[in-house]
């Protein structure tokens, strides 16, 4: 039974969702062409590490390798697009099933493991990744990768997106993440996913109380692998260009980064965290380049003082305003 | 798949010649050493402390810079075994330092804390030989040349092989064993190992485990530098270099089974053997060797091979 | 009242036409400037300041003064597109110049064709580029690997090497080099022997295995697009096995400051190098003045990374001034009109209409040790002319029949 403050601030939490959502909206119309295209590579990175945090954050698996999934959903995007038929309503969902189906093999052998030996593994399922976007010329491009992906115009019959145009892109990629997000959100509140973080706190006890850790884990790769992949192939029409770097460990290790600066036990924090990189690194990235230094310095002073991430430590603040007293994580 | 090797007669008639495979075999075991030379500092101070240290490649790198510094600035050349001592030193200077203002606070962190604050550290170090070692003038590659006394080859069997290699099969033989008798069989050595279990009952003994852990890390840094200034000679040395060379790192620590430093050992010879094997027998799959090792290590000895640490579910 | 007036006057200012005489020209320059391939970015970058600074002391273009940005591109496509699209939408740049890495190159070619802004291509040497993935809106002022490789042939083919291996690292760059030169040495040279190819990774810490390789098959010469730190740590290891005083070598891209200077006297002399651009050679005042001027303020001698992006703001300039305007198509047309030649260090250059790529002679010669510089020059230095690298006419009509393929099936 609902009190009456639970219900106040019920309303209110939804009163901010309603404007954030009409700002996100609106956006496009005041910050230009160049950070419209700068949100859209946000949207894409945000759903790729809240895809990456429902391993980490959700199950207690640190993926090093994430990017592969990314990866072969633009790939195999980029490919049909160009190949086969240009309709993103098909290369699309293709695109994603053979990620679902690529982090499922993988997958399989990777839940075996836990701690270091598990995210070992991952970079070494995404190296292989890498290796074969890099050698496999006749299909792939090889080094010099995919160019000239098309976007192709998509038709509603009412009206018609224009994916060569950032803004159209931009309201397509919004909607198509937002959906995405909020099945994730769906997933980890969940009893599955109750189920998942009972299992990152104690793997033994979850076993003994009957559930089988390695499934649960198998089908959260999955379902990570799954997104990860739209993230990607959200990304090739988007970004027109592919090339084996997509894959690289450092890709998966900024996906982590991402996630952790945002806040890995709280939902949003990977979405903040993206933002906040994204747009950070542009910033500083058109003054110097020594973008790295600023980086590993940042780093170092977050995980000093703020170990829960940007979001973590705002509910914390947050917390502590209303009530008077620290949170105890 | 890519462009196959065009594979002629000549190159494919294989001799069934002891020199050659005893060649190959010594090829081996010189790549491993030098993988080894590089990994020994990673297993030790994650067999101890229980710390990932992604920022190890970077001590590798300073290894290598400090190297060229002493001696293309400060004209060392003329002692090669002098440079091979300061060189680690500075490093592990450097590591005592890293230790002592950012590694204590996160000890108790999680592993994906420590994962990204020594992440940030090979950040911070590569912008910065970047910066001291990259000035006005000065080349973004460097190379220091080897001594005149182990710059050319011997001759093994009828083949020419190099005696800086053999110099180098010395020291990393030299480093396997001064470890496993400093661990194993020194004084230092049990404490070390008693900090790495049983701290608690250490430090009610009176024992300040803080330095202990503080000088292993400092050990660990000297290692990481040694083998950026013993590879210094014989391979370019670049700022990321460090980075290029943490995974594998990783890979020979893992498939050796975290803490245990025989274990790198012996990682690192299989990793050398099979590197060395697959790039004369099948070089299209050179890029991709050390991680297949992985997977099927990993698939079916999950703890590595002399694993202590519970690695599997 | 005073509110009304300054919105008046604001209204006005902001709608009178800004005096386009005074407005600067923009140029936006990526290159890799971290990681092993940085040194080629110093230099473009370095290179690119000197020669705006010159353009605008000696009175700008058409008047105006010319202003360069630059930005780390990281050898990561990603990162080149993003700042592509900053400058072009941001920055609101004119021009585009670079990038280092080939696959950043692709990547940011498309977007400069998408956006319809010019991009002078100075050190990506990928013959995609002009070839299959050719348009208009970009111009190279770099022979590229294509041309080099030809050149080795013809410079190669009359000297008494029958058995030939390649050493290569192992993507597309050293793959074509090697191709593309092979190819041209049978044409000229029927009787030439492959024994065999050999692909290190990138960035292979460990040449030995390749070395025995070679030392088993015992050839007369060797052809290796090896590289920057690649090319340095290769010599390293084979110095011990004397394999220079057996083998003969060929660097198409070799002589380079990033190699012969870390190297110094470690660099085994009589091998083959080509470099695009050698500093000490044209021995005449345009080469001369601008050694001299890079060297003092920047301390070391001109790479061809160095000069090629110093041709290039200088080739913008002369396309700038011939078409009269700063306009995209206008200056693809006023360039494709009839070829156009510009100096440059390395001697005048033209750029063709048909790819949009410099036709320019290569050099190639042999190292020798220079007491003077410290580290190894070129000696007998040979200039193949540039006639007999390009592309044929043949070639040409298929890239642009190509284009016109790819455009008509819609982007």
């Amino acid at each position: 039974m609902r009190s009456g403050k639970m219900k106040r601030h019920s309303i209110i939490r939804w009163v901010f969702i309603a404007i954030f959502v009409f700002l996100l909206l609106v956006l496009p119309r005041f910050i230009g062409e160049y950070y419209t295209n700068l949100a859209v590579k946000i949207f894409i990175m945000a759903l790729l590490a809240c895809s990456f945090n429902l391993l980490l954050g959700y199950t207690g698996l640190l993926s090093f390798g994430q990017a592969a999934y990314f990866a072969v959903g633009a790939y195999t995007c980029a490919l049909l697009l160009k190949l086969v038929i240009p309709s993103v309503v098909l290369a699309i969902p293709v695109a994603v099933l053979m990620s679902a189906a690529v982090a499922l093999v993988f997958g399989y052998f990777c839940v075996r493991l836990t701690e270091i030996y598990f995210a070992m593994l991952t970079l070494a399922f995404g190296q292989i990744v890498y290796t074969i976007a890099f050698k496999w010329e006749s299909l792939t491009g090889g080094d010099n990768g995919l160019a000239e992906i098309p976007s192709p115009p998509l038709n509603f019959g009412l009206f018609t997106l224009d994916l060569s145009n950032a803004f159209h892109y931009y309201y397509f990629a919004l909607v198509l993440v937002s959906v995405s997000i909020g099945v994730l959100y769906l997933v980890v509140n969940s009893p599955f996913g109750a189920t998942l973080k009972a299992i990152r706190e104690n793997p033994e006890r979850a076993s003994f109380m009957g559930q089988n850790v390695r499934v649960f884990r198998l089908i959260s790769f999955g379902i990570a692998g799954t997104f990860s992949g739209l993230a990607g192939a959200i990304f090739a029409p988007f970004e027109k260009f592919v090339s084996p770097e997509l894959t690289y460990w450092s890709k998966s290790a900024e996906i982590v980064l991402v996630s952790i600066l945002g806040g890995i036990y709280t939902f949003i924090g990977p979405v903040v965290g993206s933002g906040v990189m994204i747009l950070l690194e542009d910033y500083i990235s058109t003054y110097t380049s020594y973008w790295s230094i600023f980086l590993g310095t940042a780093l170092i002073i977050f995980v000093v003082f703020m170990p829960d991430g940007i979001v973590g430590r705002a509910n914390q603040i947050f917390y502590k305003l209303k009530t008077g007293s620290l949170i105890k994580q | 798949m890519a462009r196959a090797t065009v594979a002629c007669p000549s190159l494919r008639r294989r001799h069934v010649d002891l020199s050659n495979i005893v060649i190959q075999v010594l090829n081996g075991i010189t790549f491993a050493m030098f993988l080894y030379l590089i990994a020994a500092g990673l297993s030790i101070v994650f067999g101890v402390i229980n710390i990932i240290n992604f920022a190890h490649g970077s001590f590798y790198m300073l290894g290598a810079f400090f190297a060229y510094s002493l001696v293309h600035k400060l004209n060392f050349t003329g002692n090669f075994f002098v440079t091979l001592v300061f060189a680690p030193l500075l490093v592990g200077l450097v590591g005592l330092a890293m230790e002592y203002v950012l590694l204590r606070r996160i000890y108790g962190a999680p592993h994906f804390l420590q994962l990204l604050m020594t992440y940030g550290v090979i950040l911070v170090i590569q912008d910065a030989v970047r910066y001291f070692w990259g000035g006005l003038g000065e080349e973004f590659v460097k190379s220091v040349p080897p001594p005149p006394f182990l710059a050319k080859s011997v001759n093994i069997l009828g083949h020419p092989f190099p005696s800086y290699y053999l110099f180098a099969i010395f020291c990393g033989f030299s480093l396997a064993f001064f470890i496993w008798w400093f661990i194993e069989r020194s004084r230092w050595g049990s404490l070390i190992r008693a900090a790495a279990c049983q701290k608690e009952m250490l430090n009610a003994l009176g024992v300040n485990v803080k330095m202990i852990y503080t000088l292993v890390f400092g050990l660990g840094a000297f290692f990481g530098g040694l083998g950026g200034a013993l590879a210094a000679p014989v391979r370019a040395a670049y700022p990321g270099m460090g980075v290029e060379v943490i995974v594998e790192c990783f890979i020979v620590v893992v498939v050796g089974g975290l803490g245990s430093v025989q274990g790198a050992f012996v990682a690192a010879l299989i990793i050398g053997q099979l590197e060395v094997s697959g790039i004369m027998f099948l070089e299209e799959l050179s890029m991709v060797f050390i991680y297949l090792l992985m997977v099927v290590v990993l698939v079916y000895k999950p703890t590595g091979i002399f694993g202590k640490k519970v690695g599997e579910y | 009242m005073t509110g009304i007036v300054a919105l008046f006057i604001a209204v006005i200012w902001a709608f009178t036409p800004a005096m386009a005489e005074e407005k600067p020209i923009k140029l936006g320059t990526l290159f890799v400037m971290s990681g092993k391939l940085g040194g080629y970015g110093k230099s473009g970058w370095q290179a690119v300041q000197l020669a705006i600074d010159e353009i605008n002391e000696s009175g700008g273009i058409l008047g105006r003064k010319i202003v360069a940005f630059n930005e780390d591109e990281k050898a990561k496509p990603e990162i080149g597109v993003q700042i592509a699209k900053k400058y072009i939408l941001k920055k609101k740049v004119d021009f585009l110049l670079g990038p280092t890495a080939s696959s950043v190159g692709l990547a940011v070619s498309a977007v400069c064709r998408q956006y319809k802004k010019i991009l002078i291509v100075t050190q990506s040497a990928t013959d995609v580029l002009t070839g299959s993935q050719f348009h208009p809106y970009q111009f190279s002022v770099l022979s590229n690997a294509l041309m080099q490789s030809r050149a080795g042939a013809h410079y190669l083919a009359p000297k008494p090497y029958k058995r030939w291996m390649c050493i290569g690292p192992d993507y597309s760059y050293g793959h074509s080099s090697w191709e593309t030169f092979i190819a041209k040495l049978k044409e000229l040279r029927p009787d030439v022997e492959v024994l065999g190819e050999l692909w290190p990774k990138l960035m292979t810490p460990d040449f030995t295995p390749f070395i025995n390789k070679i030392l088993e098959a015992k050839p007369d010469a060797i052809w290796s697009p090896l590289w920057g730190g690649d090319m340095v740590t290769f010599i390293k290891q084979a110095l011990p096995f004397g394999l220079f005083d057996k083998v003969s070598f060929a660097f198409p891209v070799g002589a380079s400051m990033e190699v012969l200077i870390p190297l110094g006297k470690d660099m085994p002399e009589g091998i083959y190098m080509s470099a695009r651009y050698f500093f000490t050679t044209p021995d005449y005042g345009r080469n001369r003045r601008f050694v001299k001027a890079y060297y003092e303020r920047f301390k070391e001698y001109p790479s061809y990374m160095a000069e090629e992006s110093y041709a290039g703001v200088y080739f913008l300039k002369a396309a700038i001034e011939r078409a009269g305007t700063t306009d995209s198509e206008a200056i693809i047309k006023a360039v494709e009109r009839e070829p156009l030649a510009w100096e440059t260090p390395e001697g005048w250059k033209i750029m063709r209409k048909e790819d949009h790529l410099a036709v320019e002679d290569v050099v190639w010669g042999e190292t020798v040790y220079s007491e003077k510089y410290g580290f190894a020059i070129l000696k007998n230095i040979e200039s193949i002319q540039a006639e007999l690298v390009v592309r044929t006419a043949e070639e040409l009509k298929e890239i642009r029949a190509n284009y016109e393929k790819r455009m008509k099936g819609g982007k």
